[in-house]
């Protein structure tokens, strides 16, 4: 007993000790902060009320956001239903194939949609054919683990049935395979297009079209009437797309049940919409793009610079690494605390439903903000740095893990409780040991997701400043130092694959000690 | 023959020893619904085991939560050794309810941690709150909670999650972290009912040894009238919130049945 909880006690001053590494390493001074916090005011004080008069402006570029979500979305997640059957264990396939297929998914994951749509730019042009590239890219790598995920925990029986009737292993998977995994594989293609709606907002920012083009211009200029303005565009774009994902999930999952006509009627529109988005995409714009232009991209990319690979100095790849890992950490420890809160206030079950569902609301308010904006809002208080970047994933972070929160306290379970409260047990004791124990493998969980992602996200705040790797790879993508660019590329999948598997396996011991798993 | 049906005296007389538990004309009602309880007044002895049977909406899990102080009453009071504490509040309240042990139906443990963590929890009461908060038990607490684990027959299971047990060890962890309070009284709601017949009798068999050796007084609440029969001292019948039995288990009558449950019932344990 002693040894298990010195054991427990260590493990807390260890991720405590690594958080305020964290926040050293990234130059974290909270008294900056509060000296400046003036400009956070008088920011928030020009962005309401809006600029309405501005609202015509938004509407053309906001619909080529959509038609980049949509489109891209739509043939990521068609493309990956025929990927996916190549990388699952328990399908027949090559191995090398499998091989190949698998390491480039994990490739193509490592990469934020930004990235992915700057390197379009490269070869398609400036617009929205590339802003769609990155999106169907980003779609395709992430929906096709998810699928093949799905695959492999599969029995398979109807399928080897069918091939053992004679039918070919693509009829055999169409029919036995897919209609098993289809209800998983529509939610989580739902759930791609409510974050690809909000990655695409941004895109514009490395000229891959849509709003963010010209939210990026407006901060810039300061005019924070317009960027206000853009941001309700985008807070009620986002909650819509949320609700109609909402509602087509229940139908999906069966929650909800329609009659036969109406669900052929509404897949038919589906149908149509992606259409009518499709045809609205810009075509490629291939001016720029010559043989000797690939072909030194090409090479560069194949050789990567190593002297700035194994650098150790404040510019080596290492240094830079370890910073972009200290901004998703500390990012993701200052987001955990401030969600927490948050997630208690926006529970139901806990307060008044209005006054949760008022905290609901804020909560997507939150999340509808890109991450980028919050990067160039907060540079004005604490300045360029990594500082920046912490605060950036912060906020970024708060709908995540708020939400996972929320649903981990609701499905608490305060028998328990009630019970330490009948043998005279005061407050503090119940929650310490009713509610803490059980909410505590919810919570991990949820942080080491979020930080998952968040490293993904630190190496994009570069572009505005805010510290980590994505400013020197920025720069040597616009310098066509493609050798350094390759050397970035490498180091960061390498990191990103280590971070996947070790979250991955802490992931898998903190489910497997979670209540119910172990029966 | 009707077997004796009369209730017992409530209110012992100033010169003689306090019952264990006194309930007298305990009421409740919820909102504007029916009474559950009305005018409900019972004792218990010290040492004895007394089982609480009605049909399912008598009122058995409200009287039960009104006795260990999660509910209050509309009307009526309850002491525990002469002490009423149906109205006390905070500090009193506690110091009360220290001496009463419960164990539940759904086990009420914390699930994640571990069998030993779960019995220690009944220490919190006495505990200051930083050691409370800070889970500073003593060497002498941690062996009481590891001999009662052996005393319910799970000495190898101490470091357990309670996630990994089966419904009946979940029970016996309830039962030892009820009687690591060294109550003189323990409350049992349902104790089996989510149990498998064979599991069920073992832990009656249980109850009604640490009833016979431990001397504590155990109040049971069951749908299974054979059982409760076979291990109890005393019958208290319950219907539509009032008491219609109070006798021993062998002078129950198919009449006094037919009384409880409402004459469908009568001639068969249900």
């Amino acid at each position: 007993m002693t040894r298990s909880r010195g054991k427990r006690w260590a493990r807390a001053l260890g991720v405590l000790a690594l958080f305020v590494l964290a926040f050293r390493l990234t130059g974290c001074d909270p008294a900056v902060f509060w000296a400046r916090r003036a400009h956070l005011r008088d920011i928030a004080a020009q962005l309401f009320p809006p600029d309405w008069s501005y609202l015509s402006a938004i509407v053309a570029p906001l619909l080529a956001t959509l038609r980049m979500s949509v489109t891209g979305t739509a043939l990521g997640v068609a493309l990956a239903l025929g990927f996916a059957p190549l990388c699952a264990h328990n399908l027949p396939c090559p191995a090398p194939v499998r091989a190949v297929l698998r390491f480039l998914v994990q490739v193509l994951r490592s990469f934020p949609a930004l990235i992915l749509a700057l390197l379009a730019t490269f070869l398609f042009g400036l617009g929205t054919f590339s802003g769609t590239v990155a999106i169907t890219l980003f779609t395709l790598a992430v929906m096709t683990r998810l699928t093949y995920e799905d695959i492999e925990v599969l029995t398979l029986a109807p399928y080897r049935a069918l091939c053992a009737m004679g039918a070919s292993p693509a009829r055999a998977y169409a029919c036995a395979v897919v209609p098993e995994i289809a209800s998983g594989y529509l939610t989580n293609a739902l759930y791609l297009l409510e974050t690809n709606v909000r990655h695409s907002a941004i895109l514009g920012y490395v000229g891959a079209g849509g709003i963010g083009l010209l939210l990026n211009e407006k901060i810039s200029w300061r005019e924070y009437g317009r960027v206000g303005a853009i941001l309700v565009c985008l807070f009620v774009t986002v909650c819509c797309i949320e609700w109609l994902s909402h509602a087509l999930g229940r139908i999906i999952r069966g929650e909800r049940s329609i009659p036969r006509g109406a669900k052929r009627t509404l897949w038919a529109a589906v149908l149509v919409c992606v259409v009518v988005c499709t045809a609205g995409i810009e075509a490629p714009d291939l001016a720029h793009t010559s043989r000797s232009v690939l072909a030194a991209m090409g090479t560069g990319l194949l050789h990567p610079d190593w002297r700035f690979f194994f650098g150790t100095g404040k510019d080596g790849l290492g240094w830079l690494l370890l910073e972009t890992v200290g901004i998703a950490l500390a990012g993701t420890g200052l987001g955990a605390l401030l969600a927490l809160p948050l997630a208690f206030l926006s529970t139901p079950k806990l307060l008044p439903r209005p006054v949760a569902l008022l905290f609901r609301a804020l909560i997507v308010a939150i999340r509808s903000v890109p991450f980028l904006i919050y990067g160039l809002i907060f540079i004005r208080v604490s300045g360029p740095g990594a500082f920046t970047g912490v605060l950036t994933l912060a906020v970024c972070s708060i709908g995540l893990l708020s939400k996972r929160f929320t649903e981990a306290i609701e499905s608490l379970d305060f028998r328990a409780y009630d019970a330490l409260r009948a043998m005279g047990v005061s407050l503090l004791p119940r929650i310490r040991y009713a509610v803490l124990p059980q909410l505590g493998p919810a919570f991990s969980s949820a942080v080491l997701y979020r930080f998952d992602v968040n490293i993904r996200e630190a190496s994009v705040l570069g572009l505005v400043g805010a510290g980590g790797i994505g400013a020197p790879l920025i720069f040597a993508m616009n310098q066509y130092a493609w050798n350094d660019v390759s050397a970035i590329f490498l180091g960061f999948v390498l990191l990103v694959w280590l971070i996947d598997a070790g979250s991955a396996r802490l992931r898998t011991r903190r489910a497997a000690a979670a209540p119910g798993n172990k029966t | 023959m009707t077997a004796s049906v009369t209730r017992r005296p409530c209110s012992s007389p100033p010169e003689s020893k306090p019952m264990l538990l006194e309930a007298a004309h305990i009421s409740k009602r919820f909102g504007s619904r029916p009474q559950v309880l009305a005018d409900v007044s019972f004792c218990v002895e010290p040492g004895e085991f007394v089982s609480v049977i009605g049909p399912s909406g008598a009122g058995k899990t409200t009287l039960f939560r009104i006795l260990n102080g999660t509910l209050p009453c509309d009307g009526g009071e309850v002491c525990i050794d002469g002490q009423p504490f149906s109205r006390a509040r905070g500090r009193a309240k506690r110091a009360v309810q220290k001496r009463i042990g419960t164990i539940y139906q759904d086990f009420a443990l914390v699930e994640p941690v571990s069998c030993r963590q779960n019995v220690l929890n009944a220490c919190l009461p006495d505990m200051t709150l930083p050691a409370a908060l800070l889970g500073l038990f003593s060497r002498a607490q941690i062996t009481e909670a590891e001999r009662l684990l052996a005393r319910v027959g799970l000495a190898d299971k101490c470091d357990e999650p309670v996630c990994s047990l089966s419904g009946g060890q979940k029970q016996r962890v309830a039962i030892a972290r009820a009687l690591m309070r060294k109550p003189s009284l323990l409350l049992a709601d349902e104790p089996v009912a989510s149990l498998d017949p064979v599991t069920g009798r073992q832990i009656l068999a249980l109850l009604q040894d640490i009833q016979r050796t431990e001397g504590v007084a155990i109040l049971m609440n069951s749908h299974n009238l054979d059982q409760s029969r076979a291990v109890s001292t005393r019958l208290l019948g319950l219907h539509a919130g009032r008491i219609v039995l109070d006798g021993a288990p062998a002078a129950v009558t198919d009449a006094d049945l037919a009384r409880i449950y409402g004459g469908a019932e009568s001639g068969a344990a249900p």
